[in-house]
């Protein structure tokens, strides 16, 4: 029994280098390495002991390793070691005091910093050069490995077909990494999101400082508190810049309206703590602790729209499927197809919808009566389904929303059928293309703007993600959203 | 020519200035001012070797102890009780510690002990998983043609076991973390998990009910 060698490495790795770097350092002697030696071999014999299943197998590791605290030890262990090289708590001889050596010093550390900054990055551009396909072939060794835990009976036909499609797959990326190679370079995304230049200006001006005529380490070491330089060369700017970021991206993905109010508080808060902080650097842990409070107080209405919305959608879908099973188009249409497996499976499935989701809707709808005192046609005036259309995110259209609220769900009675008129009419609206939102293509328009804005103009096409700038061609005559008409209209008629 | 011992009385007194007059970080403040003061008293930069001992030892666990202190009056605040009891474990081991090294073991530890107690708390919000009980309601309240009356049948009875399922599995995979750890679904009705749930009392008396049924919990 053992945990499979790529997991291991995966969770061992990083502790294996850490205890190889102080060895190549030549500080492997002591107590605290002698911990980080026993803390690691300790780690590779549970390692050795886990189920080779992988979710089994990993959950009891890590379980193991969190209540005996191995990866803290190691930590603490590994920090001593090179705190001891470093000289580290003893107090400093001051009959030897040479404050010029202290200062080059700690210079001398914050150029280490920069030059890590900018290994850290080149390191990340290496890694991203690497050919996706190598991925393929790892995962295929490692399915190979496991394939019994994984419940793949190895002798069968299948099991080679799933290899080959692996194959198969594996050279086709191949092909389009040739022809395409930006759809898999993550250079530029890279580029910006290290920030180099910012976390490293602010290092740079500490050393500056450090190197102004007549610097000594105690004026030096004064003058960056005062000046606010070292909670700038801890890169606390980077704080706002991932608040304003994070307002971006669900500006544009929109998710609901509660989580884009929440991020527009964090960052209100960030920006009124500036002017009251010492040297206009927010503390990180009061910012944390006033920015979880507002998580708390976002929390219920957050669930409580996500709850409502989930049902909404259920009970419209539902509505939607019963009416189209009984279409002549059902073993074509969006659920079933393509992902039923065609013939008995879909018809059967079909067969269900047909005879069971008016009585499945029923039910649906009497939840979220008892739950929220709502029925179907009250959906329609919430704001989780005034967000869904002014966002763009509702699948329907108005027009075939109208059929579903005015004809088909007072007729979704259990037990019985839609009349022939009502099956005539949506399959007319299928026939028509007129069932889906026409303007659904604003979405990606806000995924490829707020990316671009991130990463460069044309970044997101550059990467082979798909985006439109209009309607599909068989949805041009489908009308798009009127929020008015359709409340002041339709639902006062139904 | 600089007096480098001025400058360092100058630093040291900037570095407890940062913390004066801050209520979030009394004892923060003390140690930088004892140390400000052993800087002080010296007449000679040699003498400060003798008079510093662990004073900046002392200085860092005090800033584990004000900041943990934050955290617990914070989440103490919000009802979090679980989330409490790391930052609370903390003050109660660092208090009276004299290394830095020590302070920071017990911070790794305790972090570490809570975010397993904050896993295995979580994990029970909604009594594991609502829509399983939805699932249970549709398949046995909904009217369905006499064809497919025990399908649905079938299906409500697979609904109660898929919750049984659910929540033996979640305790086989805390067994690692806590020998004996089982699901406790009454937690949901503390604070920190009750207004999370959006539904009205009756119907999570409801739920609470199930779940005895359907899982002996």
């Amino acid at each position: 029994m053992a945990l499979d060698a790529m997991m291991a490495d995966g969770m061992l790795g990083t502790y294996r280098n850490m205890l190889k770097e102080v060895e190549e350092k030549g500080l492997n002697s002591g107590e605290d390495y002698e911990t980080m030696k026993a803390t690691l071999q300790r780690m590779e014999d549970l390692a050795e002991e886990a189920d080779p299943d992988m979710m089994v197998g990993v959950n009891w590791f890590n379980g193991k390793v969190m209540n005996e605290n191995l990866y803290g030890t190691f930590g603490d262990a590994y920090g001593r070691v090179l705190n001891s090289a470093a000289g580290g708590n003893e107090a400093r001889d001051t009959d030897d005091y040479d404050d010029g050596a202290l200062l080059k010093q700690v210079l001398d550390g914050l150029r280490g910093s920069i030059d890590a900054i900018r290994k850290g990055k080149q390191d990340a551009l290496e890694e991203d050069k690497k050919s996706v396909t190598a991925s393929y072939q790892v995962g295929k060794e490692y399915l190979n490995r496991n394939a019994k835990q994984l419940g793949f009976d190895t002798s069968k036909k299948y099991y080679d077909d799933f290899n080959k499609e692996i194959d198969k797959s594996a050279e086709e990326v191949k092909q389009d990494e040739l022809e395409n190679p930006e759809h898999y370079s993550n250079a530029k995304e890279i580029e910006v999101m290290f920030m180099e230049e910012q976390f490293i200006a602010p290092i740079e001006a500490l050393i500056k400082l450090g190197e102004e005529e007549g610097m000594t380490l105690p004026k030096f070491l004064r003058l960056q508190i005062e000046r606010g330089m070292d909670k700038a060369a801890e890169g606390s700017f980077a704080t706002r810049e991932g608040l304003v970021i994070d307002i971006k991206n669900y500006n544009a993905s929109l998710p609901n309206a509660r989580e884009c109010e929440m991020r527009a508080e964090f960052l209100e808060l960030w920006d009124s703590m500036v002017p009251d902080a010492p040297f206009g650097v927010p503390d990180s842990l009061k910012f944390s602790l006033a920015r979880r409070k507002i998580e708390h107080r976002f929390a219920p209405s957050i669930a409580e729209w996500k709850a409502k919305w989930s049902r909404f959608e259920t009970l419209i879908d539902t509505l939607d499927r019963w009416v189209r099973a009984h279409t002549k188009y059902a073993m074509g249409m969006d659920p079933w197809c393509p992902f039923i497996p065609m013939g008995g499976p879909r018809e059967k499935a079909i067969a269900y919808s047909k005879a069971c989701d008016n009585g499945n809707f029923k039910v649906r709808e009497e939840l979220i009566g008892e739950y929220w005192d709502l029925d179907f046609k009250d959906i329609f005036n919430h704001e989780t389904f005034i967000w869904e259309v002014n966002s763009h995110s509702f699948s329907y259209s108005q027009v075939y929303t109208e059929f579903l609220i005015n004809e088909v769900y007072p007729i979704c009675i259990p037990l019985q059928d839609p009349p022939k008129e009502i099956i005539e009419k949506c399959e007319k609206f299928y026939e028509d293309k007129l069932m889906s939102n026409p303007e659904w293509y604003k979405m990606t328009i806000r995924f490829k703007e707020c990316y671009d804005e991130q990463f460069g103009e044309g970044r997101y096409e550059e990467k082979g993600m798909e985006w439109f700038d209009g309607p599909h061609d068989h949805q041009k005559n489908t009308p798009v959203w009127d929020l008015k008409s359709f409340q002041s209209g339709v639902l006062q008629q139904s | 020519m600089s007096d480098i011992l001025q400058e360092y009385k100058d630093y040291y007194n900037v570095r407890a200035k940062r913390y004066e007059g801050d209520p979030d970080y009394p004892k923060s403040y003390e140690a930088e001012k004892a140390l400000a003061d052993a800087m002080n008293s010296c007449s000679e930069l040699s003498e400060f070797k003798d008079k510093l001992g662990n004073l900046n030892e002392l200085s860092a666990v005090a800033r584990i102890l004000d900041t943990s202190l934050m955290e617990q009056k914070h989440f103490n605040e919000l009802k979090e009780y679980v989330r409490e009891l790391g930052p609370k474990r903390i003050l109660e081991k660092c208090q009276g510690q004299q290394g830095v090294t020590e302070a920071i073991t017990t911070v790794q530890e305790e972090s570490n002990k809570n975010s397993v107690e904050i896993s295995m708390d979580e994990i029970q919000r909604e009594f594991g998983d609502w829509f399983i009980f939805e699932s249970y309601e549709v398949s046995s309240r909904a009217i369905v043609p006499s064809a497919y009356q025990q399908e649905h049948k079938n299906d409500a009875e697979a609904a109660k076991k898929e919750l049984l399922k659910r929540y033996e599995a979640l305790e086989a995979d805390m067994q690692p973390w806590e020998d004996g750890w089982r699901m406790n679904p009454d937690i949901n009705y503390e604070d920190r998990h009750f207004r999370l749930l959006p539904y009205p009392k009756e119907s999570i008396d409801n739920r609470r009910a199930q779940a005895k049924d359907w899982t002996g919990r």
